[in-house]
């Protein structure tokens, strides 16, 4: 069996009709009837299921809300699956996008599906990405147009005009984070056990339940770990609420210059903890110049 | 969750002691990139073959590298048969994010 090359598709569906007809082309096209992994948003997830009606054994019906409520979480979970099946080719249908997400969470996970395209790149897997253009923000489809190397419609599959080099499209420069609050803690560290404090004060007064400020402090310590280790060994730490969540901005004078930083499972230290705060946080942003990084922790604070 | 100690604004965030007859260690505190070091060297110097008990009830605070000291003391070479006691629920979750394919469990 070839494994070369990687197919990438958006589908712009308009209606339920569009949306399974063209999930289910895709998934059985070509006579395939081979593994595969299907992660969409909830409601979505139900008109599937009860569509597919358990005839499909080899597909693999996920919520995305919870796979991907972090988008940093889906490439590790799509190569989890890729690895279960080696020697086959699979498909994989992602919908990241959906409306009603949070502003940073569509840039995350628009920049997540540019990711896709190195991510895969050679791995001869077959991705649908859904995108509803009756609810979805004209931006949020032009960007999809940038992401996708081909798009499929009710009438046609095109190559996509506007197809952008992954790596240039994701540049920090092009996605700022939203300003902060005015008003923020703040620290300036060289050590740990200082900003622990900070995290455990802020989650305690921000009504973290336990399991999310043991993570957050967790993913916290992981990224200051860093900046103390590759990030010239002295960074800034803020937090500030939101009306939803506690982020935790980690800013130091280090570099990630592999975009692919926290997006595998690692086999060695390298890695642990970027992978890890994507696996503890509910939304992680990673912004990295050559004049430094920042990382912003997103912790819910009503789950 | 958190009593704050006295050891921590001296420097000293984990007490890492031997358990009596050699048979493990007591690690309490917290364990960061200030100490996988004497970690390490602790695990180290228990002596060789039995089981290992770590009792970690006084643990508040473990990072990722802290566990995978205690993940690479058990898988050896030689491999230990490491029995934790009252593991701080964070070590779990790391365990099972990290290294899933390990087999575990705690007293």
């Amino acid at each position: 069996m070839t494994k070369a090359g990687l197919v990438h598709h958006a589908l712009f569906y308009g209606s339920d009709y569009e949306y399974v007809i063209g999930i289910e082309n895709f998934l059985e096209g070509d006579g395939y009837d081979g593994p595969a992994l299907v992660a969409v948003p909830t409601a979505n997830l139900e008109l599937l299921r009860d569509y597919f009606d358990g005839d499909s054994p080899n597909v693999r019906f996920t919520d995305m809300a919870r796979l991907g409520g972090n988008p940093g979480r889906i490439i590790p979970a799509v190569r989890g699956f890729v690895e279960e099946h080696a020697g086959e080719s699979v498909r994989f249908v992602g919908e990241p996008v959906w409306a009603g997400r949070s502003l940073a969470e569509i840039d995350e996970a628009t920049r997540h599906e540019a990711l896709l395209n190195l991510a895969f790149a050679d791995s001869g897997a077959k991705i649908l990405c859904p995108y509803d253009t009756k609810r979805l923000d004209p931006d949020v489809l032009a960007d999809a147009a940038h992401t996708h190397p081909e798009i499929v419609t009710r009438e046609r599959r095109a190559a996509s005009p506007d197809f952008a080099d992954p790596v240039e499209f994701r540049d920090a420069e092009r996605w700022p984070l939203l300003a902060r609050p005015a008003a923020t803690a703040r620290l300036d560290f060289a050590d740990l056990a200082t900003p622990r404090l900070l995290v455990r004060r802020h989650s305690q007064t921000a009504g973290l339940d336990d399991d999310r400020a043991a993570a957050l402090l967790l993913a916290a310590n992981e990224i200051c770990t860093n900046t103390l280790q590759h990030g010239g060994g002295r960074g800034t730490l803020r937090i500030w609420q939101t009306a939803t969540h506690l982020v935790c901005e980690v800013h130091d004078t280090g570099t990630i210059s592999d975009p692919l930083a926290g997006s595998r499972r690692p086999h060695e230290e390298a890695g642990r903890g970027l992978y890890a705060a994507h696996h503890l946080c509910d939304l992680v942003q990673i912004r990295s110049t050559s004049s430094g990084t920042t990382v912003r922790l997103h912790a819910a604070r009503r789950p | 969750m958190y009593p704050p100690d006295m050891s921590a604004a001296m420097g000293e965030l984990a007490r890492i002691e031997p358990l009596p007859e050699g048979a493990g260690l007591r690690i309490a505190g917290e364990i960061d990139l200030a100490n996988h070091d004497r970690l390490r060297q602790a695990l180290a110097r228990l002596p060789a073959g039995g089981d290992v008990h770590l009792d970690l009830s006084g643990l508040h605070f473990i990072d990722v590298a802290g566990a995978a000291e205690l993940v690479d003391f058990a898988n050896g070479p030689p491999p230990r048969i490491v029995l934790l006691h009252s593991p701080p629920p964070q070590l779990g979750r790391i365990v099972d994010l990290l290294w899933p394919e390990l087999e575990w469990g705690a007293n």
